[in-house]
């Protein structure tokens, strides 16, 4: 598995497993997480044939800030029949919000209707995460009509009202956080990470690198990768707090019109850059796994070695292989 | 193979051979104990001269014999960041492991990445040309493990990366 | 108390376990005695003549001397194993006797833990390699046991 899945597997097996013909009712409570600090829980509060899908997300206050409800309330409301929305005093103690779906009143006919049912369901973390995102897209359209890029800047760089435009911040996890910064030319997409182990933070150096260099290489149409390993970027000097002990590492993407052009390519731009952080600590999670497998291998072939060096001959052996000066065998008598 | 590595191989194979002459000693300070001389360095009339074989900064052996043990301390090359990480974790797994190589020092002495200490209780049950080929081969072979996955690591982070980033066409 | 005093070794201070090592009786030269050799030695490197130099470095080394003596002696021998082209070697060893070659060992092997030395450590390597496949291994041995050192 190389690329991360957006929808959450869980879920998605739950859900079609409960939405099937030969479905049995029954009693569910499970405690799913997701990545940067999500949790659900799928339960039945009443009765067995209503499924409560909850999820409670560590930067909810500022999602909610950047029009997330509006987005859940467009996404699901179409299943408004059989599927309630529970949000702010209505959800579930300790989630953010909520997803209440009644089976038997569930009016979907063909299979095709309920697989979206199912995909959209279990893509709920990312539907949560998309609306500052499409905000931005947003303003970006707003800013391009306003202030169209000028042909002659071929450099691309920044017109300097620009810098007024508030940038999105997202604390998604402890420390780390996503800003989204639009503008008339493009998107800038930023996320500070922090490596607890030192091994870590120097392989990371080596991927970001090649994060960098694979555009100019070979794949001209990715968004460009910037990295910086201590300094605040310049887009968000105004809100990142000095950069203590050097922790942390950011990362700059700069999403172009190319890649905000259709609804379609914005939400495969959403999906990618959302799965970014846990796509890269897991990739540099499996390198490590690799190489300890390999220095196992080497490990033992030095153990072979050195065991080729032991002397197998014991001293019984030895002394029967004793020959006088003419070559004759010593012959024990008994 | 580099132009310069055979001459330092060489030299640390006969610097070796030399050294590995090794004979039972009893301790001579505290009665009925028999420790490898090199490591408590308290007499010091059976302590040899020792020898240090440099490649050059950053590369070298140091090879210090006494009359009942012999200790082999290697510092591998690190030329960056990345290799130096990898040697240490390199290294690292191999002390934990220390118990199947017999001869391995559980800790590197102070500047070295890995030392070994050779006692004539080694020497005794091992026959001495294979032990320094042992040792020999292994120089080769860090230095080949090393590199090797280091490329591996970049190749690796390009092909993670192209993967990521061509999935926004 | 500074220091814990269960951790004194008291033997170490027991005279009868005491080791002395015998008194090799070797003049202690200082820089301004040696600086008439490294004149010569220079000398020899000017004129291109090795075998003269080696043959200079190898005799009457300042055994007893304080070890930046050492050094400064070392720096010079380094300079002229330095010089010389790989093709000479062979010849400068075949004129060298045992002992002299003994002693040239005793310095390639000083000099490689010098970090001047490491840093040529390509040109020692490849006169001890020659010297090993002319000699053999006897230079090694009488190296490890030698007391007098450099």
């Amino acid at each position: 598995m190389l690329l991360l899945q957006p929808e959450n597997l869980l879920i998605q097996k739950t859900f079609s497993k409960a939405l099937s013909e030969d479905y049995i009712p029954a009693t569910l409570d499970r405690v799913i997480t997701d990545f940067d600090f999500t949790a659900y829980h799928i339960s039945t509060p009443s009765d067995k044939t209503g499924i409560l899908l909850s999820v409670g997300i560590k930067c909810w206050a500022d999602l909610i800030a950047h029009g997330t409800l509006e987005l859940l309330e467009s996404i699901y409301s179409k299943y408004s029949s059989f599927l309630q929305i529970l949000s702010d005093g209505n959800a579930e103690p300790g989630y953010n919000y909520g997803l209440y779906l009644e089976l038997g009143k569930v009016d979907l006919q063909n299979g095709e209707e309920i697989a979206t049912l199912i995909s959209d369901l279990s893509l709920l973390k990312r539907n949560c995460f998309a609306a500052p995102f499409l905000e931005a897209f947003g303003r970006y359209e707003v800013l391009a009509q306003e202030e169209p890029v000028d042909p002659n800047n071929i450099y691309g760089e920044d017109a300097p009202n620009n810098s007024k435009e508030p940038v999105i911040a997202l604390g998604y996890r402890d420390n780390e956080s996503i800003f989204i910064k639009p503008s008339n030319d493009r998107v800038t997409v930023i996320f500070s990470t922090i490596f607890n182990d030192e091994t870590d933070k120097v392989f990371s150096k080596v991927f970001l690198q090649e994060f960098s260099d694979a555009r100019k290489r070979s794949i001209q149409k990715a968004p460009q990768v910037i990295n910086s390993h201590h300094d605040i970027p310049l887009e968000i000097q105004g809100l990142e707090k000095e950069n203590s002990d050097n922790k942390k590492t950011y990362i700059t993407f700069v999403l172009f019109p190319r890649h905000l052009s259709t609804d379609e390519v914005k939400w495969n731009s959403i999906t990618q850059i959302e799965t970014f952080r846990s796509y890269f600590h897991y990739h540099i999670k499996i390198v490590k796994c690799y190489l300890h497998q390999r220095m196992r291998f080497r490990v033992q072939s030095f153990t072979k070695i050195l065991n080729r060096a032991r002397r197998d001959v014991t001293e019984e052996e030895l002394r029967s292989e004793r020959k006088t000066a003419s070559g004759r065998r010593f012959e024990q008598r008994t | 193979m580099s132009q310069s590595l055979k001459p330092y191989l060489t030299a640390v194979r006969h610097s070796l051979n030399a050294a590995l002459c090794l004979e039972n000693f009893s301790s001579q300070i505290v009665e009925r104990h028999n420790y490898p001389e090199i490591e408590n360095k308290k007499t010091t009339e059976v302590l040899l001269n020792p020898m240090m074989i440099s490649r050059n900064e950053k590369e070298r052996v140091l090879i210090e014999p006494s009359i009942n043990s012999v200790r082999v301390s290697i510092k591998i090359k690190q030329s960056d960041e990345i290799e130096s990480i990898l040697v240490d974790k390199f290294t690292r797994f191999l002390n934990k492991r220390a118990e199947t190589f017999l001869i391995l020092r559980r800790v590197p002495i102070e500047g070295y990445d890995i030392s070994f200490l050779i006692t004539n209780f080694h020497n005794e049950d091992m026959l001495k040309n294979k032990l320094v080929d042992f040792i020999i081969e292994f120089m080769e072979d860090v230095d080949k493990e090393i590199s090797e996955m280091k490329l591996f690591l970049n190749a690796r982070a390009r092909f993670v990366a192209e993967a990521y980033l061509s999935t926004f066409d | 108390m500074e220091e814990d005093w269960r951790r004194i070794d008291v033997d170490q201070f027991d005279p009868e376990s005491q080791f002395v090592e015998d008194d090799l009786g070797l003049p202690s030269y200082t820089l301004e005695d040696l600086q008439g050799k490294f004149q010569q030695i220079r000398q020899s490197i000017a004129s291109n003549n090795i075998a003269e130099g080696i043959k200079l470095s190898v005799t009457d080394a300042p055994y007893g001397s304080a070890n930046d003596v050492k050094q400064s002696y070392l720096l010079a021998v380094l300079e002229v194993l330095n010089t010389a082209k790989q093709s000479e070697v062979n010849t400068v060893i075949s004129q060298l006797s045992t002992e002299e070659v003994d002693v040239l060992v005793k310095i390639v092997y000083a000099l490689m833990a010098t970090s001047e030395g490491q840093r040529s450590g390509g040109a020692l390597l490849g006169w001890l390699d020659k010297i090993v496949d002319s000699v053999g291994e006897g230079p090694i041995v009488r190296y490890l046991s030698d007391p007098y050192r450099i």
